[in-house]
């Protein structure tokens, strides 16, 4: 079949037009406070950084992937102290960046402060991915104009140069795409589970994840709900089966939220609804990506905000 | 058949099935409609940096799918999507110093700024398919045991909800939790749910515990 390549050309350039929707600069902001809040959270949650460059934690640095980049940094330099300086110089421009301030030099640094927390802590033998949709939300910000309103920046311009709608919208759609396309990649990945059967891996998978569960978290779970809520679960293959199938039919299917926004009110509330079934069945906290959540409904809240606004001025 | 028709008739199939499984509630006046002059505003220029910035942070996703491994940052998100045989999970146990009984480590505080499943995890992975790489597993294993009593040590010098709690404990072990030999490695393990217990216990490292004086958190 050949390829043609106008049919293609008008294939991506109907995607880009579907996927920008008009935005103002408020929504951008909005989205930079439900991010970077959330990159705020995660630094925080690495306050003690600096305890992996003990004498006898750092032996055990394997870094993975790009996060080899900081192996020379790691072996020569790392000290506890300068640790502990960098996670300070790393969560005050999360701060300044949250509220604006400084945007195009702090949202950087605080970015390079993500992938340095990241990259240490997954440095230690196996990759997590719980934080990777935030870094590549926050990476996406980092090239847009995030602090056109609502920030610091835009209170201490003088004058702000007028800049095309598509400068705001571009960011938000790219921040959805990056949590549509983790799940689409995550359902992709279980098709093409390597060398199994297709019709039975999802359920023996889903068992197997409680299964999991039911071990770890022995001493956590005993006389909780969810324990036997797990339980039951597991002993029934329908209910296994729906789990498993109905997770890959749905990474697979938020495809269509990229193309129809207006399924947000579907998809949204079900990735909530799975994401917590993910935590009480399985007991792994798959929250972060949530933050991301905001860009669905930035646009939405702009236009209530300024109806009440209009409402509270009428006469 | 056309790409066009291939692509625009996949995803309407699934937005028509998606339609006539629910019922959608009548919230989607708020849905913007779409500005197709918008993209033209912007330079070429500027257009090129967007695409090339995109580019670089979403296709390295597809490619660690077709390759089938994780570079970090890039990942395909492959949870659950491999079938387990062998080592099922992983145990982190603390051993009381006079009675030699053990403990499950379950709270996240001793293993700050790590959780308690994320240093499971990597214990488990170091281990899940490496039955027949013991000799060299062995090292690594004892490294990262070392390592994890040390942080142990370090946390409960910060925190005194851990050093109440592990200030008894002589040691910490790393146990593998695997199938029965019928069920692990022989087949997958897909067979009745009873049949996955009990799993066989293996005392996989050990690492003495020695603890510091208290510090100021």
């Amino acid at each position: 079949m050949k390829l043609n390549s106008g049919i293609a050309r008008e294939f991506v350039e109907r995607q880009i037009r579907l996927a920008l929707r008009p935005a103002d600069a408020r929504a951008l902001a909005l989205v930079r406070i439900g991010i970077m809040g959330g990159v705020l959270f995660l630094h925080l949650s690495y306050r003690h950084i600096e305890k992996w460059f003990e004498p006898v934690v750092l032996p055990s640095w394997e870094p993975t992937g790009v996060g080899h980049l900081l192996t020379p940094w790691i072996e020569h330099l790392a000290h506890p102290s300068v640790a502990n300086v960098l996670w300070w110089m790393f969560t005050l421009s999360t701060v300044a960046a949250l509220i604006g301030l400084g945007w195009r030099i702090t949202s950087m640094v605080s970015l390079l402060g993500s992938l340095f927390f990241v990259s240490v802590a997954n440095g230690i033998g196996h990759m997590f991915r719980v934080e990777l949709p935030l870094i590549f939300a926050q990476a996406v910000l980092v090239a847009s104009h995030a602090n056109h309103a609502w920030s610091l920046d835009s209170l201490m311009r003088k004058r702000t140069s007028p800049l095309p709608p598509v400068e705001f919208a571009w960011p938000i759609a790219a921040t959805q795409f990056v949590l549509i396309h983790m799940y689409f990649l995550a359902g992709l990945a279980k098709v093409f589970a390597r060398g199994e059967d297709l019709i039975r891996s999802p359920l023996i998978l889903a068992r197997e994840a409680i299964y999991q569960n039911a071990v770890t978290r022995a001493g956590i779970l005993e006389g909780q709900w969810y324990e036997a809520a797990g339980h039951w679960v597991a002993q029934r293959d329908w209910a296994v089966g729906a789990i498993g199938w109905g997770t890959m039919f749905f990474e697979l299917g938020v495809v269509v939220l990229w193309l129809r926004l207006q399924r947000r009110w579907l998809f949204v509330p079900i990735i909530i609804f799975m994401q917590m079934g993910v935590y009480l069945l399985l007991g792994i906290e798959f929250l972060l990506p949530l933050f991301l959540l905001i860009s669905f409904f930035a646009a939405d809240a702009i236009r209530v905000y300024d109806q009440i606004i209009l409402r509270l001025r009428r006469p | 058949m056309s790409c066009r028709v291939g692509a625009a008739e996949l995803v309407e199939l699934m937005d028509q099935v998606l339609q006539l499984l629910f019922v959608f509630p009548k919230l989607e006046g708020l849905a913007s409609e779409v500005h197709a002059e918008q993209v033209t505003s912007l330079s070429a220029g500027r257009k090129k940096l967007i695409a090339i910035w995109l580019g670089i942070l979403f296709l390295p996703g597809f490619i660690t799918l077709a390759a089938d491994e994780e570079l970090w940052p890039f990942s395909h998100y492959p949870m659950y999507s491999r079938m387990i045989y062998g080592f099922k999970w992983a145990q982190i146990r603390g051993v009381e110093r006079e009675s030699d009984r053990e403990t499950l480590v379950l709270s996240n505080r001793p293993f700050s700024p790590l959780s308690q499943i994320r240093v499971t995890y990597t214990f488990y992975y170091m281990f899940r398919d490496r039955l027949h790489a013991e000799p060299e597993l062995r090292p690594r294993l004892m490294r990262h045991t070392e390592a994890l009593a040390r942080l142990l040590s370090i946390n409960a010098s910060l925190f005194p909800e851990v050093r109440e709690q592990i200030q008894g404990w002589r040691s910490i072990r790393v146990y593998g939790l695997r199938y029965p030999p019928q069920i692990g490695e022989a087949q997958p393990p897909g067979g009745p749910y009873d049949a996955f217990f009990p799993p066989h216990e293996v005392l996989m490292s050990e690492a003495p515990l020695r603890l510091q004086p208290e510090a100021s958190p």
